[in-house]
């Protein structure tokens, strides 16, 4: 059976082009083509991040100890917060490729919190994501300023109640049956060793962001936008929506500057800045992943104070800025 | 069934999305996806599924006992679970193989909203603000305007007249961005702006912001016809679907176009229209919008997509 599934794949690896102009009048709806495009082009977009991800994760796992973790990570309580952001911004990766690298340095002994200033301030503070953002915004930097200085602040303050909340306690699912498992005494390289962490990781956290994917898609595809528009007027409401928006649509935070411009007639600069500090914090597919890694009441406390800070901190944004 | 087989399956997986990545590749059609400033990525990942497929393919149950350090075994056991995840991966698979590729059309540029002035943010005008506010309505500009179309052309002709004052008033709200500047100067002492594939956006962003300097000259734009709901049989907007990353990203820049020819023209046709630049206003704020003088049917272009020409992922 696993033959034909080979075969099968191979046949439309070399007939490609046939098998897809043969399926032209089958009449598949357009719309459903319409989801299955961007279902794809997210997977296909997101694949890349993922396997970098899952890659760091197990180098880490095979090559990084306990001890080195511990020796440069900061863990005075809340003192650490800062650098531990700092930190973070040297991370050039998305919210796809910092899970498993943030639940693998937590499972390595990092203190709780600093992960989820990791977690929370890597998608955004990003060379990549300042440049798109900037490039999308030039013309309007309280955007840019906003979206970063709102990252920066808001990692602080979430790792800061999240110390609070739930001190040094272990909020991952156990899942590991043994911690230490390259003691044994004949075993495959280190190497090859990773290499199997990097594709068990990779179906792990996969199916997570396939499902994920696959809820986003079906609302772009199917969900317009002038629906979302005409619901939130007022700033806390349109703040609450372009949120809600973030969140359903799942993009990558390296591209959803573009996206959010989009919405620059419709929507407050309030708004838009909170679509883009809060959609790289959460959306579908990474609180799916995160609910693979981490214990169910951690994720919803997680999910609870970064959506009621986010909210907060837009509201005195527009108080203050604007 | 035993942990082989889900070892075999996995392998077989992973070979799957590399063959179904470099099928995209090499029949181009991954660009449906795909920006090509990200093509790198996708090679890397292509490269990564091989390698990872052929370890995965030379990996032995034997050997998990002391690899797997219980990776596999937190994996739901359930086998109904295991059919629905392992279909997850499959799935992309299938529809990847099989479903044929087709440009976002008009059908998805309603659901999207389209951009009429441009992708990149201007600032607000303060009297564009109190208007939006008072005019109790949050709906798209597109509806406003629609709902009221002899309004909109009333308000076309004062702008018109107004144009002088609000050229000045204009000049001191954009922060003029040197590129901007820069690509509005190529066009100075030129009559005809031909609007290319590369330069797509950044044409539209330019003609909006510098769109006084730009009234009446001739523009020769193509794209496909889209029209919002209530639109007139002699207007529509020429459209394009912008890119950055991924077509999940991507958004609509369009012009507007008016004109008696443009009757014949049906939604989602390709067409390349010749006219005149002029300068309208739309609810609050002045667009471009071609005065049609050619309209012509043409096949949908090679490259459906327009994309951000930005240098930042590189």
């Amino acid at each position: 059976m696993i033959f034909l599934l080979f075969f099968l794949f191979l046949f439309g690896f070399l007939f490609i082009e046939e098998i897809k102009s043969s399926a032209v009048p089958l009449n598949i709806p357009s719309s459903l083509i319409d989801l299955n495009t961007i279902f794809l082009s997210i997977v296909l977009e997101a694949f890349p991040f993922l396997l970098l991800g899952v890659f760091v994760s197990a180098i880490i796992q095979s090559f990084v100890s306990e001890e080195t973790i511990k020796r440069f990570t900061p863990k005075k309580g809340y003192i650490a917060l800062v650098p531990a952001t700092l930190m973070a911004a040297l991370f050039p990766v998305c919210e796809c490729a910092i899970i498993p690298v943030v639940r693998r340095l937590i499972k390595k002994g990092m203190p709780l919190h600093i992960g989820v200033v990791f977690l929370v301030a890597a998608p955004i503070l990003n060379p990549v994501v300042f440049l798109s953002t900037f490039y999308a915004f030039r013309s309007d930097m309280t955007v840019v300023y906003a979206r970063m200085g709102l990252g920066f602040i808001l990692a602080i303050v979430i790792g800061a109640i999240i110390y609070t909340i739930f001190k040094n306690k272990d909020m991952l699912k156990i899942v590991e049956t043994h911690t230490h498992p390259h003691h044994h005494g004949s075993e495959p390289s280190k190497w090859k060793m990773t290499m199997y962490h990097m594709s068990d990781e990779f179906f792990d956290t996969g199916k997570y962001l396939l499902f994920g994917a696959l809820l986003a898609s079906s609302f772009q595809a199917f969900v317009s936008r002038e629906f979302i528009a005409s619901i939130g007027t007022e700033t806390w409401s349109s703040s609450l929506i372009m949120m809600g928006f973030a969140y359903l649509v799942s993009l990558c935070s390296e591209a959803d500057a573009f996206v959010a411009v989009s919405f620059q007639s419709t929507f407050s600069t309030a708004s838009i800045v909170a679509f883009l500090v809060y959609g790289p914090m959460l959306d579908i597919k990474n609180t799916l992943m995160l609910l693979a890694y981490f214990k169910k009441k951690f994720v919803l406390t997680l999910m609870i104070v970064i959506t009621v800070t986010v909210f907060i901190a837009i509201l005195l944004f527009q108080l203050l800025f604007l | 069934m035993n942990n082989q087989f889900y070892i075999n399956l996995r392998s077989i997986i992973l070979f799957g999305f590399a063959f179904l990545m470099s099928a995209l590749i090499y029949t181009g059609q991954i660009q449906y996806y795909i920006a090509p400033q990200m093509m790198k990525f996708m090679y890397f990942a292509t490269g990564t599924f091989f390698i990872l497929g052929i370890i995965q393919l030379f990996r032995s149950e034997d050997s998990e006992e002391h690899c797997l350090c219980g990776h596999d075994h937190h994996e739901t056991k359930h086998p109904f679970m295991r059919f629905f995840v392992y279909s997850l991966f499959i799935l992309p698979l299938l529809t990847g193989f099989v479903f044929p590729e087709k440009v976002l059309d008009s059908s998805m540029a309603q659901k999207k909203g389209v951009s009429l002035s441009g992708s990149v943010k201007q600032k607000d005008r303060p009297a564009q603000q109190a208007d939006s506010e008072s005019s109790k309505s949050s709906t798209p500009n597109a509806d406003e305007f629609l709902e009221d179309p002899e309004g909109y052309m009333e308000d076309l002709e004062e702008e018109v007249s107004e144009s002088s004052n609000s050229q000045t008033a204009d000049d001191g709200i954009y922060d003029y961005d040197e590129y901007y500047a820069e690509l509005a100067d190529q066009y100075k002492n030129k009559d005809k702006v031909v609007v290319t594939d590369d330069k797509y956006s950044d044409l539209l962003d330019t003609l909006s912001i510098f769109l006084d300097q730009f009234q009446g000259k001739t523009i020769e734009i193509e794209g496909f016809a889209y029209r919002e709901t209530d639109m007139g049989n002699d207007e529509l907007v020429v459209a394009r679907f912008l890119m950055s990353c991924c077509s999940a990203d991507t958004s609509v820049v369009g012009t507007m176009a008016k004109g008696t020819d443009l009757q014949r023209i049906e939604d989602d046709q390709w067409i390349k229209v010749t006219g005149t630049i002029k300068k309208t206003n739309y609810n609050d704020s002045m667009i471009p919008m071609i005065e049609v003088t050619n309209v012509e049917r043409i096949e949908s272009p090679d490259s459906p997509y327009v994309y951000q020409d930005i240098g930042i992922f590189n």
